[in-house]
């Protein structure tokens, strides 16, 4: 392999950072959204997205596949075998998950705070902001969630980024290239760098966050 | 307040940390505004390393600075992907399913430009006793009898990849059926995987002698010997494909792939006669002959 680890893990970060910034954006807004409506609605929604946490990676990133291949409806956009096809199939990828997170805490917690703030006589908008501040944390570990499910996902990485030296090589297709090549070692070595990676990241942003958090009361 | 603040931080944040990734991304591609070809590869020859010489070497050479984007799958999905147009130049090995591409229309032949060939690789026991068969056939009809007896096991490929289809022809000239058996393990893996595979279990499997002597020189393998060579039913030969679907029908990459043709045809014969000697075979000399026996091979079902 000629191109260096050190590459390879920044393009890892890059790109499912980004596509679980997406994801999480966008949950956050459906969430939003689905909270004005019925709760019979959006338990039914949410159903949904909770099957679809399981769906292979595979699977999606064969959807994308044909998104985006030549012969396929966005096929002039030229985006197969590039970072950025990779993105929009991680960030298919974390969606679901990031948005059954937010969506299990967010009502747990709304009811149980909106009660207790209001029962000490608060006025509505202000339990709204405790609501939020009480969310805060939530929100970023649900920000985590999905970048930890993007930057370990294969199945798309593999299919649309197509794992090239130098341009979409990322740490999962590397290791899934050095283990159908035999070089067991290697792909280990990458392993540990994975796995500390999304470990120390999120650790450290975690105690950062926390430490943040505290200073507010 | 400090709620605005933080969030002006993680904004701030997030904007340097785009910005950084999106000009690491560009560094690292700056080929982007360069043309850049896809290349999809049997693994075989992407483990060999053979076409980071070739292509660097083509380079040197013409003078023209080509970027290859390597794509290392299968045979199959190699052909695939040439046949959707995802890439444009294939190296693959499974001459049977060339064929059907071919007649299909959507890819080309430009050139056979390497063999070697495929070896019959089992325990150092031997308990087929495939090594005193008189060819590949009759050492696959060993092979079922020992695995019907339960005393050997076959581990196949079973993704349609160059090797894994030739296994498939041994098995139909043979007259047997080895689906379902169970001492038939079909893997799904890459060739080396299939080899450790093989090599924990003591089974027989089929690989070409690239990946084989590759693993073996990296002291990988403990009890795999080779038992059975064949030069009739065993050759392997690898060509060079060009797809004819629309998203190749450009000048600059039909230049690029029949430079690479001619390149591959003189020049590149040597640096593989050199380099890769005992590995692969140019086939400069011979190409009658191995000619011959893709034709041979594209007849077999």
């Amino acid at each position: 392999m000629t191109e260096s680890i050190l590459t390879v893990t920044i393009r890892s970060i890059y790109v499912s950072s980004i596509a679980a910034l997406i994801a999480f954006l966008s949950s956050l807004a459906l969430n939003a959204a689905f909270s004005r409506m019925s709760r019979k609605y959006v338990e039914v929604i949410s159903g949904v997205f909770e099957a679809l946490v399981g769906v292979p990676t595979t699977v999606i990133g064969l959807l994308v596949y044909m998104l985006f291949f030549p012969g396929g409806p966005l096929g002039t956009l030229k985006l197969l075998y590039t970072p950025h096809a990779i993105i929009i199939g991680e960030f298919l990828v974390a969606l679901p998950m990031v948005y059954t997170y937010m969506f299990r805490h967010y009502y747990a917690m709304r009811d149980t705070i909106r009660e207790l703030v209001l029962s000490l006589g608060c006025p509505e908008k202000k339990a709204f902001k405790l609501l939020l501040r009480e969310l805060t944390p939530i929100l970023l570990s649900a920000y985590f969630v999905s970048f930890s499910r993007a930057m370990g996902e294969l199945g798309v990485a593999l299919i649309v980024g197509g794992g090239i030296e130098g341009y979409t090589n990322v740490l999962t297709t590397a290791i899934a290239l050095q283990t159908s090549i035999g070089n067991y070692e290697y792909a280990i070595q990458l392993g540990a760098i994975l796995v500390s990676i999304t470990i120390m990241l999120i650790v450290t942003m975690k105690i950062l966050g926390e430490r943040v958090l505290w200073r507010l009361d | 307040m400090r709620i605005v603040i933080i969030s002006l931080v993680v904004v701030l944040a997030w904007i340097t940390g785009f910005i950084i990734g999106v000009y690491h991304v560009e560094l690292s591609h700056s080929s982007l505004t360069q043309y850049s070809v896809k290349v999809s590869t049997t693994t075989s020859l992407y483990q060999l390393g053979v076409l980071d010489d070739l292509f660097s070497d083509f380079n040197n050479v013409t003078g023209l600075n080509a970027k290859f984007d390597v794509l290392a799958k299968g045979s199959g999905e190699a052909l695939r992907l040439l046949a959707d147009g995802s890439t444009c130049i294939g190296f693959v090995h499974a001459p049977a399913l060339e064929q059907e591409f071919i007649t299909q229309g959507k890819i080309e032949r430009l050139a056979l430009f390497a063999y070697n060939e495929f070896i019959i690789v089992g325990p150092r026991s031997d308990p087929a006793n495939v090594s005193s068969a008189v060819n590949a056939v009759e050492a696959f009809k060993r092979i079922y009898m020992a695995g019907e007896l339960g005393l050997a096991r076959f581990i196949s490929r079973g993704d349609m990849s160059g090797t894994n289809i030739r296994e498939i022809q041994l098995w139909n000239l043979a007259g047997l059926n080895p689906e379902g058996k169970s001492w038939y393990l079909k893997t799904g893996q890459g060739m080396s995987q299939v080899l450790i595979i093989a090599d924990n279990l003591d089974a027989y499997t089929l690989t070409d002698i690239g990946t084989y002597m590759k693993l073996e020189n990296q002291g990988k393998l403990r009890n795999l010997v080779t038992l059975k060579s064949d030069p009739t039913y065993l050759i392997n030969v690898y060509s060079m494909y060009l797809s004819k679907t629309t998203p190749c029908d450009d000048p600059y990459t039909w230049y690029i792939a029949f430079k690479l043709r001619d390149y591959l045809l003189s020049r590149g014969q040597d640096l593989i006669s050199i380099k890769y000697m005992g590995l692969l075979n140019p086939v400069k000399g011979r190409e009658d002959m191995v000619l011959q026996a893709w034709l041979a091979l594209t007849k077999l079902s």
